[in-house]
């Protein structure tokens, strides 16, 4: 199987952006690959039909994003991966910026943190993640905007946080 | 136009912070496509007629459906479904994995993300008791055949054994190193015990003792759901293979005394996350994670018959039986729960209204109610049309 009828090409192409849209919607590296792998082993199961889609990664963050908010299959998935697989390569330690990013993106609803990872991890168009989103702009833009502000708060109360923390006594 | 609020910071912050978490995103290591071809197995065969076949089974699922709630004719096809019954057991945002009905039917037991278990009126609809458990999720629930014991299966590994009446646990089944606990059912004599863990075991506990009596272990096959035949006498289980190229099934038939398959079941490789019998034993049914179809299986051929494809795209998490054999209601991740006539493979009635994955089902033990439990947190109790 050279190519295995394009799949390996699509592979190396998008796994990368694929990755990156796993952890923005995350927040967990390890986690990330795993679902990234998971994903591209059902893209291969169809990738009969899928070849032929417009945007098979389109399809293929759906997978994705269903497989990161559905708990059970988590669940099943995780273990899954953790028998069959050597342990995936360890991810560098994440820098402090996306370690503070990634605890306020979790704490926004699913729609607003798909819509902010597309747009700032992927440079989608906001027509293009309405597209995706299966709703129009306005909706987009109103995600996009209160994900914002739900990020400026968070990121507010911890820079506030580790204000008072620098401004307490040291040790106990 | 980033929103500010003060001392917050703005948009140009954001675009660092996010530049930084695509610098760290983009250091992740991935594997070839080998293994993600490996792990997906050998590409699925007959994917044209699979699809049509899905379509026109939703099709007529859809208009069947649609005759049955909204036409004039509704009562020839057994409509008049009641408004659904949503409680919010364990609040907004706890996901329910699972629920039960006592043998008495009056009451239920669901199985919650938050760890606890809870124990409902199903008449009253109020919650009765709640049964904290551990810092993990409750993954199962299993009521004793005489209504005294509910067993309750947590991710972290543990079965507890709770006393209703005396409102205590009196037991705990804990292997070493099992990891999350997947399904758990009692045997119907109430002696015995069945859990799957994520190690791919099941267990067969003996209530008596708390031991271990006997353990049943597949080869390349994580076993994930299981579900006792009426006469205690055969095991089904559903699973997930380990290794895609490694052969095995994911269904498994097994006889209880001795451990070993009871039937042999060859061929079938997807994941499979939802078992039941059927009440006369002559065969059960298994829900598909990979594809949202659910298969029927003879008890005795290990041959699969009739097939209930909803549509191609979902998974079935959860499959139930009808006391009296005639209907299949089946729990979907499309957030829609369907039930289906067993005689003639299409759907009565298809019950809208969660918001999430419904993640397990269980019929009242007179068949008239139909309870499911969803990740969007609610437990709803349907009225079941008679057939």
């Amino acid at each position: 199987m050279p190519d295995a009828d394009g799949f390996d090409a699509f592979y190396r192409g998008t796994a990368q952006r694929l990755v990156r849209y796993a952890y923005g919607l995350i927040g967990d590296a390890a986690e990330a690959q795993d679902l990234t792998q998971e994903a591209y082993a059902r893209a291969w199961q169809r990738w009969g039909r899928l070849r032929t889609y417009d945007e098979p990664e389109a399809w293929l963050r759906m997978v994705v994003t269903r497989l990161a908010t559905d708990r059970w299959r988590r669940l099943v998935v995780r273990g899954a991966f953790s028998r069959m697989q050597p342990p995936a390569e360890p991810a560098p330690p994440p820098s402090e910026d996306t370690v503070i990013l990634v605890r306020a993106l979790r704490a926004l609803p699913l729609v607003q943190r798909r819509a902010l990872v597309l747009r700032y991890l992927l440079d989608r168009s906001v027509a293009n993640i309405a597209d995706e989103m299966d709703t129009n702009i306005n909706t987009v833009k109103s995600w996009l905007s209160r994900g914002r502000a739900g990020l400026a708060a968070a990121l507010g109360q911890e820079s506030e946080n580790a204000h008072a923390h620098r401004g307490g006594t040291d040790g106990n | 136009m980033p929103t500010r609020t003060e001392g917050a910071p703005m948009e140009t912050d954001l675009n660092q912070l996010f530049a930084a978490l695509r610098a760290d995103a983009d250091a992740l290591k991935i594997g070839p496509p080998e293994i993600a071809r490996r792990r997906g197995g050998r590409r699925r065969r007959g994917q044209v007629t699979g699809a049509f076949i899905a379509v026109l089974v939703l099709l007529c699922g859809t208009a069947y459906t649609y005759a049955g709630n909204r036409s004039p004719f509704s009562v020839w096809f057994g409509a008049g479904v009641a408004g659904p019954t949503p409680t919010h057991p364990a609040g907004p945002g706890v996901a329910l994995n699972g629920v039960a009905f006592s043998p008495d039917g009056k009451s239920l037991a669901t199985a919650d993300a938050d760890g606890s278990a809870r124990l409902w009126s199903a008449t009253t609809r109020e919650p009765i008791k709640t049964f904290t458990g551990t810092a993990g999720q409750a993954i199962s629930v299993a009521f004793s055949p005489d209504g005294k014991v509910l067993a309750v299966a947590d991710s972290n590994g543990a079965v507890a054994l709770w006393n209703l009446a005396a409102e205590k646990a009196t037991a705990t089944l804990a292997a070493r190193s099992s990891g999350p606990v997947t399904d758990v059912a009692f045997s119907p004599d109430g002696k015995t015990v069945a859990t799957a863990s994520e190690d791919g075991s099941v267990r067969l506990w003996s209530v008596a003792t708390g031991q271990v009596a006997a353990t049943i272990s597949a080869p390349n096959v994580r076993i994930i759901q299981l579900a006792f035949s009426h006469d205690g006498e055969l095991l089904a289980t559903g699973g997930q293979l380990v290794d895609q190229a490694g052969g095995q099934s994911t269904v498994g038939v097994w006889t209880v005394a001795t451990g070993q398959p009871a039937t042999a079941i060859t061929g079938f490789t997807h994941a499979v996350v939802a078992v039941a019998f059927s009440p006369d034993g002559s065969s059960f049914a298994t829900g598909d994670a990979d594809d949202g179809a659910v298969h029927v299986w003879s008890t005795s051929t290990g041959e699969s018959g009739t097939s209930f494809v909803a549509n191609g795209t979902s998974s079935a998490f959860g499959v139930a039986y009808s006391p009296n054999g005639k209907d299949l209601a089946v729990a979907y991740q499309d957030h829609t729960a369907r039930l289906w006539s067993v005689a003639t493979g299409k759907t009565v009635t298809t019950f809208t209204g969660h918001t999430d994955v419904v993640e397990g089902l269980a019929f009242s033990p007179d068949g008239n109610t139909l309870a499911t439990a969803s990740a969007d947190g609610t437990l709803r109790l349907w009225t079941v049309p008679n057939s």
